[in-house]
């Protein structure tokens, strides 16, 4: 997402006079650096933004997008590098899989898909879909290179074939379930319709519930990582340059107009017990599947115990993380923000957070 | 389709349409097979060839039985090294050539030294150039034949063909000239020379790919490496390409006809390039000799800039660094690492090519646009 938002930046900046185009991995098989819908913005004086693998294809790609750009016509090229074959670009750099990526030369008059982009990186907390055709029969109503943004099944007449619209739109809900993106195959009556349907999740929203000098870094990885960070704090008690990092400020009392989803993990961090303490139910009491407490464990269960004291039972769940973090050791607020975000990162990709070395599955769940 | 303006005409250049026009009819009305002794569609084509083949003559001042046709450049080099090596064998094993030769005749060289072969590869100056007297001191009882390209494609660099031709003569060995550049851009009268073997191609000179020939003296020994029908005289079998072959005396017809103002014009044009750049930066440097170079041809040094930041950033214009190569690496031109560059600065230098089609308007274009590229990129760099 934070990729989207940097090559929609750099469209809208760029000299009118450039061309460009955008190359997205719309297929992966065996291991890659960069996953499906990963991107480039490839401009025709030879500079990019974002990318499509660790740096072996991006010079190819180049170069096929200045000939897509010369031609004003998309293009679909696979690297296959899981021969050793020394005329194929990628042999010798240690990848090994499968990849293909489609180029597609943005029209300036009606850069469409810098709009759709745009559209999904709003700032709206929900799932988005896009279609972008990799095939279609002839006369299609939608041809290579050409998206759409899934916004219910009447969405899909633009592919001009009402028959097939809920052939797709299930598809699409199937894709979504799994909060994957592929590309899939739909039988028109002209031939086969490929499309990549890609999900876009919400990126992960984390809610930091303190105003100590140690939520700036916080707030600042949260942001490198094109997160969302929500600040519950006393607007007087936090500097402007908190403002400016933070999508949004929320004093205390506005507790409740926090946009919880399952993308959502708190952060109590107050360094003042009582405060930390009045949070803790109110966090819980959301749907948020994180719940982390900065300090001892101890301290946390101080606090449930003096709330079991006055007869509010706060229910000892998964969903709590106290103390908060992975344990690598941290101990700069810098790298206690790491640890933080680490562990948020782990329980929501439903993984273990430990060495990808001990890990027996390959890095990447496959298809 | 938007293309940039084109300066790589050393890689290839455009069909001529004077040229193709010359070739069209013999791909339709035309198509007969030159080697049909029996009707007229055979005689026509056989007509056609022997025409093209004096044309070609005309250009090299050789005779046109001299003359044989292959698929390009490469073919007509394989013909000529290993043609050589294989009716000499009796007489020696040694070949010599130099560092800064085309793929063409260093992939052959090593393929025969794999079959036996001793290569003596010379080392240039930093000018790119080599001596006759270079190539005398190599010389052995064992040498059979120097191979020793006219003009360098990357540099344009000119060897004194002639002279270290004669030392090769005086010697007893043959000598072979890659002349795929120089043909067509340097006046070439093989009547005066003594070489024994010169290839060159089509393409180079404004006619079709794919077409090409070997000038084998009278009496040069040379096993053909095609065998199937004894066409050409034997020395190369195969159904003769003959719009490509009508296609390539044409261009060399032309090639012969304009000589005269075309080299004096690209040499204008090229060394407006060049004083343009050189102008804005002093520290950009010519590979390669100056004073003796193809008109059409610079290779510039930038230093201080990444190379192949420089070549994707140079979209306005059709340029190369190196030779066009079919494997997706790519390695510094040995031709520059020959010259003594670095890699960086080989990485980071570029081939300017012109010719027919190129114009003022287009250099200026170019000189204006490198400016912009260079600075742009020192900028980022600093």
């Amino acid at each position: 997402m934070k990729e989207i938002s940097v090559i929609v930046d750099a469209y809208q900046r760029m000299n009118p006079a450039t061309r460009a185009a955008l190359a997205t991995v719309v297929y992966v098989e065996g291991s890659s650096y960069r996953r499906t819908g990963a991107r480039m913005l490839i401009m025709d004086n030879g500079t990019w933004v974002g990318g499509i693998s660790g740096g072996c294809l991006e010079g190819d790609a180049l170069k096929r997008a200045q000939l897509a750009m010369a031609q004003a016509k998309p293009t679909i090229v696979t690297y296959d590098t899981t021969e050793d074959d020394a005329y194929q670009i990628g042999v010798g750099l240690g990848c090994n899989g499968i990849i293909s990526v489609l180029i597609s030369p943005i029209d300036p008059a009606a850069p469409v898909v810098i709009d759709l982009l745009k559209s999904c990186v709003s700032g709206h907390r929900r799932t988005q879909v896009l279609l972008t055709v990799l095939k279609a029969p002839a006369n299609a109503a939608l041809g290579m290179g050409q998206m759409i943004r899934y916004g219910g099944p009447e969405s899909l007449h633009a592919f001009g074939d009402e028959t097939v619209s809920s052939a797709i739109d299930e598809l699409i809900w199937a894709y979504v379930k799994k909060g994957k993106s592929a590309p899939a195959t739909v039988d028109l009556p002209a031939g086969k319709l490929e499309l990549f349907v890609e999900v876009m999740l919400p990126v992960p929203h984390v809610v930091v519930m303190g105003q100590q000098y140690d939520v700036y870094p916080l707030v600042r990885l949260i942001n490198e990582l094109g997160w969302q960070a929500t600040i519950v704090a006393n607007p007087q008690k936090v500097t402007r340059a908190l403002f400016a990092s933070a999508n949004a400020l929320i004093p205390p009392a506005d507790f409740d107009q926090i946009v919880v989803d399952d993308q959502t993990g708190f952060v109590l961090m107050a360094h003042d017990f009582n405060t930390d303490k009045a949070n803790l139910p109110r966090a819980l009491a959301t749907s948020a599947p994180f719940v982390g407490v900065l300090g001892p464990r101890v301290r946390t269960e101080r606090m449930i115990s003096e709330w079991a004291a006055e007869g509010v039972i706060v229910e000892e769940t998964d969903r709590l993380h106290a103390p908060v973090g992975l344990d690598i050791g941290a101990t700069s607020p810098e790298e206690i923000a790491l640890s933080i975000v680490a562990e948020l990162k782990t329980v929501l990709s439903g993984r273990d957070g430990s060495s990808l070395r001990l890990r027996q599955a390959p890095i990447h769940e496959r298809e | 389709m938007l293309y940039p303006i084109y300066l790589d005409h050393n890689a290839t250049t455009p069909v001529d349409l004077r040229v193709l026009n010359a070739m069209l009819p013999y791909f339709t009305e035309h198509f007969g097979n030159a080697a049909s002794r029996t009707h007229v569609f055979g005689l026509k084509a056989e007509d056609a060839v022997a025409y093209a083949r004096q044309q070609l003559a005309n250009l090299l001042g050789t005779a046109p039985t001299e003359l044989v046709f292959t698929s390009g450049a490469t073919e007509a080099i394989n013909l000529a090294l290993k043609g050589v090596f294989e009716a000499n064998q009796h007489r020696g094993n040694h070949i010599v050539t130099v560092k800064t030769e085309h793929k063409a005749v260093l992939d052959v060289c090593e393929h025969l030294a794999q079959l036996g072969a001793e290569i003596t590869y010379l080392q240039p100056d930093a000018d790119g150039l080599i001596t006759p007297e270079q190539v005398a001191a190599a010389l052995t009882p064992a040498t059979i034949l120097v191979s020793v390209m006219w003009a360098n494609n990357e540099t344009g660099t000119i060897q004194p063909i002639e002279a270290i031709a004669e030392v090769v003569h005086r010697h007893g060995a043959l000598f072979h000239t890659d002349a795929t550049q120089a043909a067509g851009k340097l006046p070439i009268d093989l009547s005066r020379t003594t070489i024994d073997l010169l290839n060159l191609s089509g393409h180079k000179l404004y006619g079709p790919k794919g077409i090409g020939a070997l000038y084998v003296r009278r009496k040069t020994p040379l096993t053909a490496q095609q065998d199937g029908g004894r066409h050409e005289r034997g020395r190369r079998s195969g159904t003769l390409n003959v719009p490509g072959i009508v296609g390539l005396g044409a261009a060399a017809e032309l090639a012969q006809a304009e000589i005269a103002t075309e080299a004096p014009r690209l040499a204008t044009l090229r060394n407006r390039l060049e004083a343009g750049i050189l102008a804005q930066f002093p520290d950009v440097h010519v590979n390669g000799s100056r004073a003796h170079r193809l008109p059409n041809t610079t290779n510039l040094a930038f230093p201080n800039v990444d190379g192949e930041a420089l070549l994707m950033s140079l979209n306005e214009i059709a340029i190369s660094n190196g030779s066009a190569c079919t494997a997706a690496t790519t390695d510094p031109s040995h031709v520059l690492k020959a010259l003594g560059l670095s890699d960086d600065l080989a990485y980071a230098s570029v081939r300017f090519s012109l010719g027919r089609t190129t114009s003022e308007a287009d250099i200026d274009i170019t000189v204006a646009h490198v400016i912009s590229v260079i600075s742009r990129l020192r900028m980022v760099g600093a």
